[in-house]
């Protein structure tokens, strides 16, 4: 009996300087995380739609403007099942429904096969296009998909057209 | 200690020991973020920095553990190492630790950290401790690196994200699983025929 209390104390001593230790670097590095992930999300607006200066959070799409107030488009946030979980996205789109850049927030795809959907030259393909464009070639439309990685292209490629058709209904 | 012994005890983490090709321990990240180079050096120094901070402490309560529940403690001091590394890196390195993702985590059950503190750092001095964790942890980056950079070059065709073979198609087994597998089996066994 005399001893479990003394394990136990032992251990209790151990877990608490251990909860001082982790809330001291926590307290310590939470502002500095917050901050990068303000400014990695606020990159990512303004990447999807250059130019961006105001944004308006407007029921499940942000309004843009630029310096001058006038509307730039909007930005959508598209969420696709991928090969190995959920891909999330920005897609902007101009004042014609076209679709401005697409940028890949967070993805769990196959390092080196199919994570390459978040390469610069992949995404790319999605600048300027019209929805009805927005298919990967072997569909019928004008992205090619990454090699090798099919079905997480596909999945971005889909998911980005239905969201720009679905909110083109939507404002009309 | 002497000199000579001190560097006994690092350089025996870079071959004779060396924690993933002699002892064949935590393979599972090995084989996981070992697709590029740059990540096998993120993952490398964040093992380092844990292992450093567990033998050190470990070394330093030394006998006054109780065998009973030294393990629980290893733990409990390995996990807070963990997820020290892991709040710093998402401070100030996050774009390596975006793509390290859960392996940051999971450095908690990596039976390299808890091997080193149950079988030298409970019994060896804090001098000999230090040197040893750094010792273990150059050797578990050199293996990551190399094989690493091996993949990426096959793979990908780029070697820290910047290409290197232009007219090669990458082969892509490389980046896989299988990949992983079939070059760290030929790493240990060049590594077995050398020592030999």
């Amino acid at each position: 009996m005399k001893e479990i209390v003394r394990l136990g104390l032992y251990l209790l001593t151990v877990c608490a300087l251990a909860g001082a230790a982790l809330s001291g670097t926590y307290s310590f590095t939470s502002r500095k995380i917050q901050a990068q992930k303000e400014k990695a999300e606020r990159q990512a607006l303004t990447a999807v739609l250059p130019g961006a200066v105001r944004f308006e959070s407007n029921n499940g799409y942000i309004r843009v403007f630029d310096g001058h107030q006038a509307p730039l488009g909007c930005i959508l946030k598209v969420s696709a099942a991928g090969y190995s979980g959920r891909i999330e996205a920005l897609v902007g789109v101009d004042t014609v429904f076209k679709v401005t850049r697409v940028q890949i927030l967070s993805q769990v795809e196959t390092p080196g096969l199919g994570a390459k959907i978040t390469s610069p030259a992949f995404l790319a393909q999605f600048d300027h296009q019209a929805s009805d464009r927005i298919r990967l070639r072997k569909d019928g439309g004008e992205i090619d998909a990454v090699t090798a990685a099919t079905i997480s292209s596909r999945a971005i490629t889909n998911a980005v057209r239905e969201k720009v058709d679905a909110f083109q209904k939507t404002v009309r | 200690m002497p000199f000579k012994r001190l560097f006994g005890e690092f350089s025996k983490g870079l071959i004779r020991e060396n924690p993933v090709l002699g002892l064949m321990l935590g393979l599972c990240s090995v084989l996981a973020v070992s697709t590029e180079a740059v990540n096998a050096v993120g993952m490398g120094a964040a093992m380092t920095f844990v292992l450093l901070g567990s033998n050190i402490l470990v070394s330093l309560l030394g006998r006054s553990i109780p065998a009973k529940i030294r393990l629980p403690v290893f733990i409990v001091v390995i996990a807070s190492f963990t997820t020290i590394a892991d709040l710093l890196m998402n401070a100030y390195a996050p774009a390596i630790h975006k793509s390290l993702g859960i392996f940051i985590p999971l450095i908690v059950v990596n039976c390299i950290i808890i091997a080193r503190a149950e079988a030298f750092a409970s019994k060896n001095t804090l001098g000999a401790s230090i040197v040893d964790a750094l010792g273990m942890g150059t050797g578990y980056t050199l293996v990551l690196f190399v094989l690493a950079s091996i993949r990426e070059v096959l793979g990908n065709g780029t070697f820290w994200g910047m290409k290197v073979t232009p007219e090669m198609d990458p082969i892509l087994v490389m980046m896989l699983p299988p990949g992983a597998f079939i070059t760290l089996g030929l790493m240990m066994a060049g590594l077995r025929s050398v020592r030999k």
